[in-house]
């Protein structure tokens, strides 16, 4: 049987519709008041996944398989499914990540359709050896395109410096060299073991009525999810401090990262931390801080700090970018700061103000509909607490995080620009 | 949701564009001049320099905490061409007052806060900051150079740069590193004070009570004493005399082959709905010539685009190739041009095309930057007749014809083509 249940957010009066269906599949809607529709149908499947167990025997795939299959599904036995979509007024698209892939499409009319040919062409692969080996070539375009962006291969450096070789610190895409050993097989297999009802979540903002939506998706024959995914094994501690690598930019670009090791299994806990950590990096990091207006009126960087805390299920950091000519003398600022942030304590009033920034954080999401289903895609029903979930954290409560999380001894730093290897 | 433009007593255009969607309201208040390097300079660089301080928040940290406290409420300074226009000016966005925790307005406040930092800059010695103004104009040069870091985008502005290298055009909208470099904290306050006061002005509201935008633009006007001089400009027609090509060595991995054209129609034209239609068969989507052929058929590119200015009418066709590639793609570019400036559309390609755009029109009324956008390019083309509504414009699609398609094909003419080819640098 499927449950239905409706959350309204006090807040801002929003509805989210939900519903279980018995074969473990979960959708989410929020009804909007824009004219264009978007869904997204994803699944927990991403870039890591690269080797599973089946039946008591361990599965290894190539790097960037993920990705491939997610462009490789586009294909229909009748044509590109970009067509049907064009043919409906609508758009489509498609992103991989390290833990999952998620198909998209914005509308403006013929809601019910689109969702029919989303739903459909997810859960109905076609490949041959000749479309596979065509999209070895497109993809081997995309990787190359990514090889030449600076700050593509400088962030991919800092996950690298942080956890070694391990799937986290490869290229989503994969190499030239990997996808070169996919094959339509593997595709297939990789199609029956992951995309499975209790696997996959669907979600949309905007769109028509939430029953026809579920008896949409009810339709859908999805296989049972049997397989494990293999953990993803890193250390403790960092692998290397620091990365120096040569390419020519206009401005050494520097990426600094701060491990996580604190592992945190419940969902609910996870997206607390995130939620606290992104008000924390707010107070540390943006205009308003010292630190970075330190730096500017040093002219040690010449544009705001870009800082994020990144959390996925098997692991999660935090990083700081900025370009700058003196990578050595940003990165000292940045330890003598955390260290007398660590000693003296948070302003309590400071942090108020940071709990407020994410707050209408949150509020905004609803003004730029195209996020927010990705957003319910990682929240899942919590997506309407997230507004008051800082409400009871104090600033005691944030500066022992902030204890914990920022050690020395997982920072890294990746620098990448002209001549700055030593 | 509905559009509504008047001039104030001030000069100052007022736009209202009024939409109960959103759950923030905004004001972009924008400025333009006709597009000059050097003016071009001296007016991005102000912009930053405004950025950093007035008398009441007087530096980047007081200005900023004063945002975070009205619910990090996004003020940012904008600077781009439109044709050979340049437009700068600020854009905040704030949480309406029904979402905040005690029903405040903060609406109002940021208005005080765009107020000052617009006319109540802080000085030192009867002039701009000196500090200020030094480190605000090696932020701009370092973010200049910056944008070769991005080759995706810089390969086809170096294409627009050969091609309109002699014309108003070219200039970029951060302006020239070497006239920046030279601009004094006198310089620049001269410049604040006697011509940027004379620039056009117009404020835009998204929202539902315009009241206080409408005074905020009226009383800032006062400030301004608009000069004809200053008035948008139609952008010269670029000619081509014969097809240059430009070949350079980068460090890349993947090269990029540019192809620069010239277009029949501009937006000024009335008619331009022709040419987008064109574009969206031509380039824009995946139902597309370019990503059918050249990217799913041939298998030669991951992206390629066409982007086009409507007030210049250039168009620049840009991809992502292997070196070997360039003259199959660029050939194939062409045939595809060719194929439909012979009439060689089909029905259905005209259907996916209408449907497409007829769905891009709606979308544009779901963000406010799509709207001023919108409206602000049809002034920045002469006004008048052409201020219609996305749905206004979408209607006339319906006529279209295959005919339609080959004019516009038939106007592109071959200019430039540019190639940053994979390599040791030389």
């Amino acid at each position: 049987m499927t449950q239905i249940k409706k959350y309204i957010s006090d807040v801002t009066g929003e509805v989210c519709n939900t519903a279980y269906l018995s074969n473990g599949l979960k959708i989410y809607q929020i009804p909007s008041r824009f004219s264009t529709s978007h869904a997204l149908f994803g699944v927990d499947y991403g870039s890591l996944n690269t080797s599973y167990t089946k039946n008591g025997s361990v599965i290894t795939v190539p790097d960037g398989t993920a990705h491939f299959l997610e462009h490789k599904l586009f294909d229909n036995p009748s044509g590109p499914v970009d067509d049907v979509f064009t043919s409906l007024g609508a758009s489509c698209n498609a992103y991989t990540t390290f833990s999952c892939t998620a198909y998209t499409f914005s509308c403006t009319d013929n809601f019910d359709a689109c969702l029919d040919t989303l739903l459909d062409f997810v859960t109905h692969p076609f490949f041959n050896a000749e479309t596979v080996q065509k999209e070895q070539g497109i993809i081997g375009e995309e990787i190359k395109m990514y090889d030449d962006s600076p700050f593509w291969r400088c962030y991919f450096n800092m996950l690298y410096a942080m956890y070694g070789d391990c799937p986290i610190s490869r290229d989503i895409a994969g190499t030239v060299e990997s996808i070169s050993h996919i094959t339509p097989d593997i595709l297939y297999a990789l199609v029956s073991d992951f995309y499975t009802a209790g696997n996959m979540r669907l979600c949309i903002y905007g769109g028509g009525e939430f029953e026809k939506i579920v008896s949409a998706a009810e339709k859908l024959s999805l296989p049972e999810y049997t397989v494990k995914k293999s953990d993803i094994v890193y250390s403790p501690g960092v692998y290397k401090h620091e990365i120096r690598s040569n390419m020519e930019t206009n401005k050494p670009l520097m990426y600094i990262g701060i491990k996580d090791d604190c592992r945190i299994l419940s969902h609910v806990e996870r997206l607390r931390r995130n939620t606290v950590f992104q008000a924390v990096f707010n107070m540390l990091f943006s205009e308003s801080s010292d630190l970075f207006n330190n730096l500017y009126s040093q002219g040690l960087i010449t544009d705001r700090l870009q800082y994020s805390y990144e959390d996925e299920s098997e692991f999660a950091f935090g990083t700081l970018f900025c370009e700058t000519d003196h990578p050595d003398e940003v990165y000292g600022e940045f330890v003598s700061y955390m260290n007398k942030i660590i000693n003296e304590g948070i302003n309590e009033k400071e942090f108020e103000i940071s709990k407020r920034i994410v707050y209408a954080d949150f509020i905004r999401t609803f003004d730029s509909g195209d996020n927010l289903p990705s957003e319910l895609f990682l929240q899942k029903e919590n997506i309407f607490d997230k507004a008051l979930m800082l409400s009871s954290v104090t600033a005691g409560q944030a500066h022992e995080l902030i204890k914990e999380f920022f050690t020395e001894s997982n920072y890294v730093c990746s620098v990448l620009g002209t001549n700055v290897q030593k | 949701m509905e559009f509504s433009r008047k001039i104030l007593s001030s000069d100052t255009g007022f736009d209202v564009i009024s939409s109960d969607k959103f759950k923030s309201e905004s004001v972009t208040v924008l400025f333009n001049s006709p597009l000059d390097k050097k003016r071009a300079s001296y007016t991005a660089l102000l912009m930053n320099v405004l950025m950093r301080g007035c008398v009441r928040y007087p530096t980047v940290q007081h200005l900023s905490r004063r945002l975070d406290e009205l619910y990090d409420a996004s003020l940012a300074p904008v600077c781009f061409k439109r044709g050979e226009n340049h437009i700068c000016g600020f854009s905040f966005t704030c949480l309406k007052k029904e979402y905040t925790f005690g029903n405040e307005d903060i609406f109002s406040q940021c208005l005080d806060v765009l107020y000052d930092v617009l006319t109540d800059p802080i000085t030192e010695n009867g002039v701009f900051s000196a500090e200020y103004v030094e480190c605000e104009a090696a932020n701009l040069i370092s973010g200049i150079k910056a944008k070769k870091n991005d080759k995706i985008s810089y390969a086809p502005s170096q294409c627009v740069k050969i091609m309109c290298g002699a014309e108003p055009y070219s200039a970029d909208e951060s302006g020239d590193c070497d006239i920046i470099s030279e601009i004094t904290p006198t310089d620049l306050y001269c410049f604040y004070k006697n011509e940027f006061v004379k620039f056009g002005c117009e404020v835009f509201y998204i929202g539902t009570s315009p009241d206080n935008a409408e005074k905020f633009a009226d009383t800032l006007g006062k400030h301004f004493i608009f000069d004809e001089k200053y008035r948008f400009v139609t952008a010269s027609v670029h000619k081509t005399a014969e097809v240059k090509r430009v070949k350079e060595i980068e460090d890349v991995s993947q090269g990029k082959l540019s192809i620069g054209f010239t277009t029949s129609n501009r937006l000024s034209d009335g008619d331009y709905y022709k040419y987008t239609m064109f574009a969206e068969v031509f380039s824009n989507s995946p139902s597309s010539r370019l990503f059918k052929n050249v990217r799913e058929k041939l298998s030669l590119c991951y992206y390629c685009r066409c982007v086009t200015d409507p007030h210049k009418g250039i168009a620049v066709v840009s991809l992502g190739i292997d070196n070997e590639n360039a003259e199959k793609a660029e050939n194939e570019i062409l045939r595809q041009i060719k194929m439909l400036a012979s009439g060689d559309v089909s029905d259905e390609e005209l259907i996916l095309a209408k449907l497409t755009l007829s769905s891009a029109y709606r979308e544009i009324y779901d963000t406010p930057a799509g709207m001023i956008n919108w409206y602000y390019n049809r002034l920045c083309a002469g006004g008048g007749d052409l201020m219609i509504s996305p749905m206004q414009n979408a209607a006339y699609m319906d006529s279209l014809t295959a005919a339609d398609i080959a004019e516009c094909a038939s106007g592109l003419t071959l200019d430039t083509v540019y190639i940053m080819e994979g390599g040791e640098k030389l």
